[in-house]
């Protein structure tokens, strides 16, 4: 990665609005439901009204000779092509396109109809005749690992080689992460605290809803989705379809993890292979909540032993998350968070256990900050019960454990930047005075939280992230990222970037997005990992660019470089402007456009100035922290979030103002799992809230008044020092809460949401009053 | 049956089955894409167009059901002067308002939220925070944890009141 | 979306022939149920008739001491027209607190009052207000009140080929004060946890005179509070009565365990709001004095 400075910068650093606003605010950016392409048919899928069942037999003849109607693909179809694989999975290849044998979950996909309009194809779905065997279920994952419990899939088929499956059980995944030695840190320890903590499904809901257009020839495949990996489901589709792959992303209306990975695309392209005609499917709001793109549900076990003076010297941990009915990416997000599930703190004794259990539940999907949010819920809010219990204060007992630099974390990474004592300090000066007594009958608290949050890292060194620079003949930049532009702005912070090592303007820079045809290959827009990995790349191109047409220029002007300074008007020799060659000219000189490619290569060791060598296991950490204010009505329960205060170690903000607004983004989206949100199934596993009238999300009504703060110390290896950031805010906040009605009530709570119901139940069993009868 | 619309000024009539709902006969039928399609039950607000000025939602209208009444859609928000393209017509107020002031991330939800703030401030050009919030409250955004947009919202008011009605 | 054949009424008795010709047949008027049922694919009538157009059913006004509401006036028009923020203050005071702005302007006081879901806000207010319909057929007219009209969630007193077409209020009299509460988990667009409409009469020397209390989202249907109110009438409310009376309120109602809270909770939802709904219908009862 290259050196790059934090000051004296004209770009970066700055706040323009994104590149898209004016596009956005007029209607006129084009997403995907928006468009056609020509011969387009539509699609629309049965699913499995049962959670778990053998799929006798299926006979789509009268749908399929329904007036309007080409074609219905079920596992005959599927089965029948020699050129197409059945199963789906670049993570763990374990979910058919279609059911073959089994249904593993309500809304598990059966068949696909394509027809020449909707109106005929939801009709279709109610002439197509399925038989279905009822097998046992299970929808808990606790019970799920129980002997007996009955077992989602006879075989499990992990691709990612950190997985490991226990073979005969519903596990399909368990790893541990050791370090110190337990027996010794409890023994050492002064108080004991063991806590349990849980979490229900919620859903991301994006208001982009799922959508494929796919497109599938003999030769080649063509689908056009909102995926947030491109690259990654373009090399699975090709492996499927045993073809070339191109995958187009537009600008995507909201991802949050809900739109990374999933089977959709191959089905749909499935389904374009079998009518021979390209095909579009959008998923209604009621299925990508039935159809698999939920959070999981989660339950944890922490143990932790503390000194008299509150230092941390052991912790054990042990969590388990609901993959439902297929593992797609639910085992890995799982053991993503397994080397942060224990805190930002400094704990010489540590073990970490992950399991990721199947049930017949639909498939879960990534969800902004995946478990670390529920790991930063467990551990600190036990550490507020902690405090309390020693006699001291919430912040001054995570003063006294929080990591900085120069320690080592529990993985054997060496924490070269933290600032996590800053960002707490920040966080609570910008939650200010605390508010003025309240009225009677509501109850006023504060509450704190601190986390760590990683990157996706490789096991070893890799290039994780390539982009082009062009200069073409209309004389404007060209920057080409497979970063998908999920409303984050990224195509702004890439501009931003390129224009800055370019010395122009964003006005001289365009940025091309997120289609395999077009621009150089990325793992993913997924784990806030883009403005560094993605940013890195494109400095790396830039910069390049930038020595060519300096060399270029040099040569055509018959100037030393080392005379010659850049604009976004061109280049000219610096004490004598008039000898200049615009970018255009110099475009025309060459004969062709000028573009350079770039890369981001992480991974590896890190070795110090001694010599000694740390694993990476996180390319960089974040760090931040939280501070709630809430009110909480004795006589509803109800809890208002009336104030959240974040700050956040970024290494460099390239965009202050965006920063800030995905910190309070974070904060807000996660305030309705917090307060309210939670996906409720019924005993014979029907999901009861599949519809919005019934899944209360946060409004403007709900808002609080937010107070962000930015930690900026260069982070070495960034571009311009940046780090990412775009989930942290999510991450911090249900502990803050959490911890604040806690200060308010003397409550404790051990799971989310906390509704009013469940607010005013438990003060009511510690008013004494029984519940049940109205007082 | 046929289908008398007026839709951003401009009469439409066509031939169009009576369970069509208004939100897809904009975006289908007339490629009026700017109002978009989430939840189908009234309950997001993504599908907001104005009725004879007033906010409603498109998924919860036959399109039948609108005869007679000025349809506005985001398309139709910009003042377009005559010969102008889509490309060149200045801005709403509001519209720049939301750009100057982070009311949109991803802008899923933003011609909505854009139409919704122009039914308020034509009604009360001087809206208090908490006449703001109520009126606001029903549309929904996922990115922007709404501080945004309560900032544009006000940001526009007071464009609004230091120029001439545009 | 289901296919079913579209007529639109220009006239009521255009309205219910079209009603008594066919008797699958559902009426749309604002839409804001119906459409999104059919969305959904919850209903698949053969026939839908558009009463959105009848003139006849527009307008309001007053005769022989009672205010008479079109079917068709809008909640939007409820919560801002000054008519009704002076004369049935609760009522604007409900209709304000119905869902988002979108669902205001659209759904229409027949249209709440037909559907016959136990929670919504206008009908509550109105059972309170001690409202009643008229209801046309082929076969004539009749005069049905409020308290009576609605029997079972989604089944009201309306029979096949009939139309809500008038809401006729009488006067809340000299010296009356109303409040409409509600309390929803998250925020107020979403179905409420409980609502409570609270009027209060009192008599020159601040006796309460008459006290009505009816509470939705709690039972089959409006949940008319009468032994709760019967404890107020005759006398000055003291907040011990209050508080019995509240209690008492929410011992009578009968609501079932569902998404937006168990059967107790919602008991104790209801006792805040009849409380809190009656201090305020008494202060609001004695400003007028």
């Amino acid at each position: 990665m290259r050196d790059t400075p934090s000051e004296s910068l004209n770009v970066v650093g700055t706040s323009p609005s994104t590149i898209e606003a004016t596009e956005k605010v007029t209607g006129r950016t084009v997403y995907l439901p928006d468009f056609d392409v020509p011969g387009m048919t539509h699609a629309k899928v049965l699913r499995s009204p049962l959670p778990h069942a053998r799929l006798v037999s299926i006979d789509a003849s009268r749908a399929n000779a329904l007036d309007g109607v080409i074609c219905v693909l079920t596992r005959e179809e599927l089965l029948a092509d020699p050129r197409v694989e059945a199963m789906y999975g670049y993570v763990f290849r374990d979910s058919p396109l279609v059911a073959l044998d089994r249904v593993r979950y309500q809304g598990d996909i059966v068949a696909v109809v394509v027809a020449e309009d909707l109106q005929a194809a939801e009709e279709a779905l109610e002439l197509i005749d399925v038989e279905y065997e009822e097998l046992p279920y299970v929808l808990d994952a606790e019970q799920a690992m129980e002997p007996g419990a009955p077992l989602v899939h006879d075989e499990m088929l992990p691709i990612a080689p950190e997985l490991h499956p226990v073979d005969g059980t519903n596990i399909c995944h368990r790893t541990t992460l050791e370090t110190g030695d337990m027996e010794k840190g409890f023994a050492e320890a002064d108080s004991i605290f063991e806590d349990i903590y849980e979490a229900p499904p919620v859903q991301h809901c994006a208001l982009e809803l799922h959508a494929v257009i796919a497109d599938v020839r003999d030769d080649d495949m063509t689908v056009w989705t909102n995926c947030q990996a491109p690259f990654p489901l373009k090399t699975e589709l090709e492996r499927i379809f045993k073809r070339p792959a191109r995958v187009i992303v537009s600008y995507v209306g909201g991802g949050f993890g809900s739109k990374s990975r999933d089977r959709i695309e191959a089905v749909v392209a499935a389904a374009s292979n079998l009518a021979r005609r390209p095909v579009r499917l959008v998923l209604t709001q009621e299925e990508t909540f039935l159809g698999g793109y939920i959070r999981p549900a989660f339950k944890c076990w922490l143990k932790t032993g503390v000194k008299r003076d509150g230092t941390i010297v052991a912790r054990q941990y042990r969590f388990i998350t609901d993959v439902g009915g297929y593992a797609i990416t639910g085992a890995r997000s799982a053991n993503n968070t397994v080397k942060v599930a224990t805190g930002p703190y400094r704990i010489p004794n540590v073990s970490v256990e992950c399991l990721a259990v199947y049930t017949n539940k639909p498939p879960s999907a990534p969800y902004r900050g995946l478990p670390t949010t529920q790991h930063t819920m467990a551990y600190e809010s036990q550490l507020d019960r902690i405090a309390r219990e020693l006699g001291i204060s919430p912040v001054e007992i995570r003063m006294r454990n929080l990591l900085v630099e120069g320690d080592v974390h529990v993985t054997g990474d060496l924490i070269r930047s933290s600032h996590a004592k800053e960002c707490l300090a920040q966080t609570v000066d910008a939650l200010g005075e605390r508010p003025p007594p309240p009225a009677p009958g509501v109850l006023r608290g504060r509450g704190f939280s601190s986390t760590i949050k990683y990157t996706l890292t490789p096991p070893r060194s890799s290039v994780e992230s390539k982009a082009e620079v062009a200069l073409g003949a209309d004389g404007v930049y060209e920057v080409r990222v497979a970063t998908v532009n999920i409303g984050q702005g990224s195509d702004t912070t890439m501009a931003q970037i390129a224009a800055e090592a370019l010395g122009a303007t964003l006005a001289n820079v365009r940025v091309v997005h997120s289609d395999t045809g077009l621009v150089p290959s990325d793992t993913s827009t997924t784990a806030s990992r883009s403005t560094f990995h993605m940013g890195n790349a494109v400095l790396d191109a830039a910069t390049k660019l930038r020595a060519e047409i300096i060399d270029v220029s040099s040569a055509l002007l018959e100037e030393e470089k080392e005379a010659l300074v850049l604009d976004g008007s061109g280049a000219r020799v610096a004490d004598a402007p008039e000898r200049r060659i615009s970018l255009a000219e110099l475009v025309g000189a060459q004969g062709g456009p000028l573009s350079m490619f770039g890369e981001c290569e992480v991974g590896g060791t890190y070795v110090d100035t001694e010599g000694r060598s740390y694993p990476i296991s996180s390319t960089f950490w974040t760090f931040a922290s939280a501070g709630a204010d809430v009110e909480v009505s004795t006589e509803t329960g109800e809890v208002r979030l009336t104030k959240v205060s974040s700050a956040v170690n970024v290494g460099k903000a390239i965009n202050p103002v965006s920063v800030h607004r995905q910190i309070e983004g974070g904060l807000g989206m996660e305030l309705g799992p917090t307060l309210f949100e939670r996906l409720v199934w019924d005993d014979t596993g029907q999901l009861l809230t599949s519809s919005l009238l019934d899944y209360p999300l946060p409004t403007m009504s709900t808002m609080p008044e937010y107070a962000t703060a930015l930690v900026e110390p260069h982070f070495k290896g960034g571009p311009y020092g940046a780090k990412g950031m775009g989930e942290v805010g999510s991450v911090v906040l249900p502990a803050a809460v959490l911890n604040a009605v806690y200060d308010a009530t003397g409550v404790l709570f051990h799971s989310v949401p906390l509704d009013p119901e469940t607010v005013l139940r438990a003060l009511v069993a510690v008013a004494g009053e029984a519940p049940g009868k109205p007082q | 049956m046929k289908v008398e619309l007026t839709v951003n000024g401009e009469q439409h009539s066509g031939d169009v089955e009576p369970w069509r709902t208004l939100l897809s006969v904009l975006r289908e039928d007339l490629g009026l894409t700017g109002t978009k399609s989430y939840c189908h039950s009234g309950a997001c607000g993504a599908c907001t167009v104005l009725l004879d000025g007033e906010p409603a939602s498109a998924c919860s209208l036959l399109a039948p059901q609108v005869r007679g009444r000025a349809v506005t859609t985001i398309e139709g928000l910009t003042p377009a002067g005559k010969g102008l393209t889509p490309q060149d017509a200045p801005l709403h107020p509001i519209q720049q308002a939301y750009i100057d002031h982070w009311g949109l991330q991803c802008g899923y939800c933003t011609p909505g939220m854009v139409l919704l703030t122009k039914a308020l401030l034509d009604a009360n050009p001087q809206p208090t925070d908490e006449e703001i919030v109520r009126h606001m409250s029903g549309n929904i955004c996922r990115c922007t944890g709404y501080a945004g947009i309560l900032e544009s919202v006000r940001a526009a008011a007071a464009a609004m009141a230091g120029a001439e009605t545009p | 979306m289901h296919k079913f054949e579209y007529a639109q009424a220009e006239t009521i008795d255009e309205a219910t022939q079209l009603l008594s010709d066919e008797s699958d047949a559902l009426v749309i008027a604002g839409g804001t149920a119906t459409v999104v049922l059919l969305n959904l694919g919850l209903l698949r009538p053969s026939l839908v008739v558009d009463i959105g157009g009848v003139g006849a059913l527009h307008g309001a006004g007053e005769a022989d001491g009672n205010y008479h509401l079109g079917a068709l006036a809008s909640v939007r028009a409820l919560e801002t027209s000054e008519q009704i923020k002076s004369r049935y203050p609760i009522l604007a005071e409900a209709a304000a607190q119905v869902g988002s702005v979108r669902v205001r302007n659209a759904a229409t006081v027949g249209g709440a009052i037909a559907y016959g879901e136990p929670q919504t806000d206008v009908p509550v207010a109105l059972v309170a207000l001690g409202a009643s319909v008229e209801v046309v057929s082929r076969d004539g007219k009749r005069r049905v009140s409020l308290a009576d009209f609605f029997h079972a969630p989604y089944e009201t007193d309306l029979a096949p080929g009939e139309l809500v077409t008038q809401v006729e209020i009488p006067p809340m009299g000299l010296r009356a004060g109303g409040c409409h509460v509600k309390f929803t988990v998250g925020s107020i667009e979403h179905k409420p946890v409980a609502n409570v409409s609270t009027i209060v009469r009192l008599d020159a020397a601040g006796v309460c005179e008459d006290v009505r209390i009816v509470a939705g989202a709690v039972g089959p249907t409006p949940f008319i509070a009468e032994r709760a109110a019967a404890m107020l009438r005759g006398a000055k409310p003291s907040d011990r009565e209050i508080g019995q009376a509240a209690r008492a309120a929410s011992e009578g109602a009968e609501p079932i365990d569902d998404l937006r809270g168990s059967a107790w909770y919602k008991r104790r939802i209801v006792k805040v709001l009849v409380e809190r709904g009656l201090q305020c219908a008494i202060l609001r009862a004695k400003a007028s004095m």
